[in-house]
C-alpha cells in the first residue's frame, strides 16, 4: 500500500491535537500551530468523506488466465 | 474374612483402567438413538442400540450446541467419544462429543475429518483472528467477476465511502478449479499488497456449490494470508471451513461489506465534533488572550491606551471571526499586531504625561529627576526633557515654594 496522507492516521492524529489543545497548558503559539494543523487535517479527512467517485480495477492476471 | 473392595473402589477401578485404555479413548460408534432427552442444563442424554445391545450415553452442553441437527429416537447415527465408566452406577457409557446421521455421505465425514484436522492445527483459534482496519486504504474482493456477490460489494461500498479503492480479483468460485483460483488470488493479492482487507465469498448456493471454500487449500491460503480475509459464503447458517479460517464471517457479501466500509455520517459526525472542540479551544485561548491584555491596560489607568484597547479589542473580533472562517494564516498575522500593541502598552507612561505640557529635569550627568531647587547651584547646568525634545537650561534664579 502507498504510504501517502491516509485517513485512518489522519483521524488519530487530529484526536490526539484536539486532545492536546484540551490540556490547557499551551501558549498562544504552540495553540495556533496545532490549530493549524488540526485545521488542516480536519480539510484532508472531509475531502476523503465527500470523494465520491470510486476507484474500481479488475486485476486480470497470469494466474486467473491459466485456471480459464 | 475374606478380603474385599467397596463398591466406590471397585467402580473406581474399572474407570481408571477404562480411561487408560487407548482403544476406548476415541472411537466411533454405530447405532440407533433411544431414549432421547435434552436435559435443561443443555446436555443430552440418551441410548445407542442395535438389535440385541445398548449402550448409555451422554453428550455434554458444549459439544451438544455444535450439533446442527437435534438427534431423535429411532435415527441412525455415528457417535463419536470416549467409552467410560460412570463410577457412581458402575454403568458403561459413551461420553459423546460429535454424532452424524448415519445416511450421511462419505463426503460429509471426510469434511468433518478435514475439519477436525484443521482445528487440532490451530487455524480457526481466535487467538489468530486479525483485526480489521477501521477505514481500509484499499479493499480487494476475491470472487466470480460476473456474480451477484461483486455487484452487492459494489453498491454497498457506494453507498458507505465511495472514496475507497475497489479491487476485483476475478476467480472461479464453483467447479473444479476454483479452490485452487480463490487460493492464488489470496496468494497474490498478498505479494501485491494493492489492498488492507479482503473479501472472499459468493453468493448463496447449495454446500456441494460451496465445496471450494471447504478445501484445505482455500483454508491454508486464508490461514497464511497476512492481509486480514472477510469471508462471505453463502447465506446458510453453517459454516464453511473458509467462514472457520477467516478472520471475521458475515452471511452475505453485502454484510460483508457493510463490516469493511465504515459509514461515512458517522465518520462525518466524528469529524465535525472533532473540528468543533478544536475551534473552541482556539477560541478560548483567544478570549483569554484578550483578557489579559485588558487586565494590562487597567494597570496603567491611562485614557490613551483605552483608545488602543478597543482598537485591539477590534482586531481580536476579527481574528475570532477570521478563526471561525478557518482563516488560520490570517490570524498569525493578527496575533504579531496583537503582540506589537501589548509591547506599545508598555512604554506609553512617560510619553502621556509629557505630552501634557509637563516636563522631566536632570542634572547634566544624572538620570535622577530634579525635585528641589536646593539640589543646584547657580550657573549649573540641567537638562529639560519635554514631549518632544530636550532643552539645556542654565540655573540663573532660585525660589522657595
Amino acid at each position: 500500500m502507498a504510504k501517502k496522507q491516509n485517513f485512518e492516521a489522519s483521524l488519530t492524529r487530529l484526536e490526539e491535537v484536539v486532545s492536546h489543545m484540551e490540556k490547557g497548558d499551551l501558549s498562544l503559539d504552540d495553540m495556533l500551530n496545532y490549530f493549524q494543523e488540526g485545521i488542516g487535517l480536519v480539510r484532508f479527512c472531509e475531502g476523503k468523506l465527500k470523494e465520491t467517485e470510486q476507484k474500481i480495477e479488475v486485476l486480470l492476471d497470469d494466474w486467473k488466465e491459466e485456471n480459464e | 474374612m475374606p478380603q474385599y473392595y467397596t463398591i466406590s473402589q471397585i467402580n473406581g477401578y474399572l474407570e481408571s483402567k477404562m480411561t487408560a485404555d487407548p482403544f476406548l479413548k476415541t472411537i466411533w460408534l454405530k447405532g440407533e438413538i433411544s431414549n432421547f432427552k435434552a436435559h435443561g442444563s443443555g446436555h443430552y442424554y440418551f441410548s445407542l442400540q442395535d438389535k440385541t445391545s445398548s449402550l448409555r450415553c451422554v453428550m455434554f452442553h458444549f459439544y451438544a450446541s455444535a450439533l446442527s441437527f437435534l438427534p431423535y429416537n429411532g435415527l441412525e447415527v455415528f457417535a463419536k467419544g470416549k467409552v467410560t465408566v460412570y463410577s457412581r452406577d458402575g454403568n458403561c457409557q459413551l461420553v459423546a462429543t460429535e454424532i452424524i446421521a448415519a445416511g450421511t455421505g462419505d463426503q460429509q465425514l471426510a469434511l468433518l475429518e478435514l475439519k477436525e484436522k484443521l482445528q487440532e492445527e490451530g487455524l480457526f483459534a481466535v487467538e489468530r483472528k486479525k483485526a480489521l482496519p477501521l477505514v481500509p486504504q484499499a479493499v480487494g474482493v476475491i470472487t466470480s467477476a460476473s456474480g451477484a456477490a461483486w455487484q452487492d460489494v459494489q453498491k454497498v461500498s457506494c453507498s458507505r465511502f465511495p472514496g475507497i479503492p475497489l479491487y476485483l480479483y476475478p476467480v472461479l468460485v464453483q467447479g473444479e478449479n476454483a479452490a485452487q483460483s480463490i487460493a492464488q488470488a489470496i496468494a497474490f493479492a498478498n505479494t501485491q499488497k494493492k489492498v488492507d482487507v479482503l473479501l472472499i465469498g459468493r453468493g448463496g448456493g447449495a454446500r456441494e456449490d460451496l465445496a471450494a471454500f471447504d478445501t484445505e487449500l482455500v483454508v491454508r491460503a486464508i490461514a497464511d494470508s497476512e492481509i486480514p480475509v472477510v469471508s462471505a459464503v453463502g447465506h446458510e447458517s453453517d459454516d464453511t471451513l473458509a467462514d472457520l479460517a477467516a478472520d471475521c464471517r458475515a452471511a452475505t457479501p453485502s454484510v460483508a461489506a457493510a463490516l469493511i466500509f465504515p459509514d461515512r455520517l458517522e465518520l462525518q459526525q466524528k469529524i465535525d465534533s472533532l473540528q468543533s472542540r478544536l475551534l473552541g479551544q482556539m477560541q478560548n485561548k483567544l478570549d483569554q488572550a484578550n483578557h489579559y491584555l485588558q487586565m494590562a491596560v487597567l494597570r496603567g489607568k491611562f485614557d490613551q491606551p483605552q483608545i488602543l484597547l478597543a482598537n485591539s479589542k477590534q482586531r481580536l473580533q476579527e481574528g475570532k471571526e477570521n478563526l471561525l472562517q478557518m482563516e488560520a494564516a490570517y490570524l498569525q498575522k493578527s496575533q504579531a499586531q496583537l503582540a506589537l500593541m501589548a509591547a506599545k502598552l508598555g512604554s506609553l507612561d512617560p510619553l502621556t504625561v509629557l505630552s501634557r505640557g509637563y516636563a522631566y529635569v536632570h542634572k547634566k550627568n544624572e538620570a535622577k529627576p530634579l525635585i528641589s531647587p536646593q539640589e543646584v547651584e547657580y550657573d549649573e547646568l540641567i537638562d529639560v526633557v519635554l514631549a518632544n525634545g530636550e532643552l539645556q537650561c542654565r540655573v540663573t534664579g532660585k525660589g522657595g515654594k
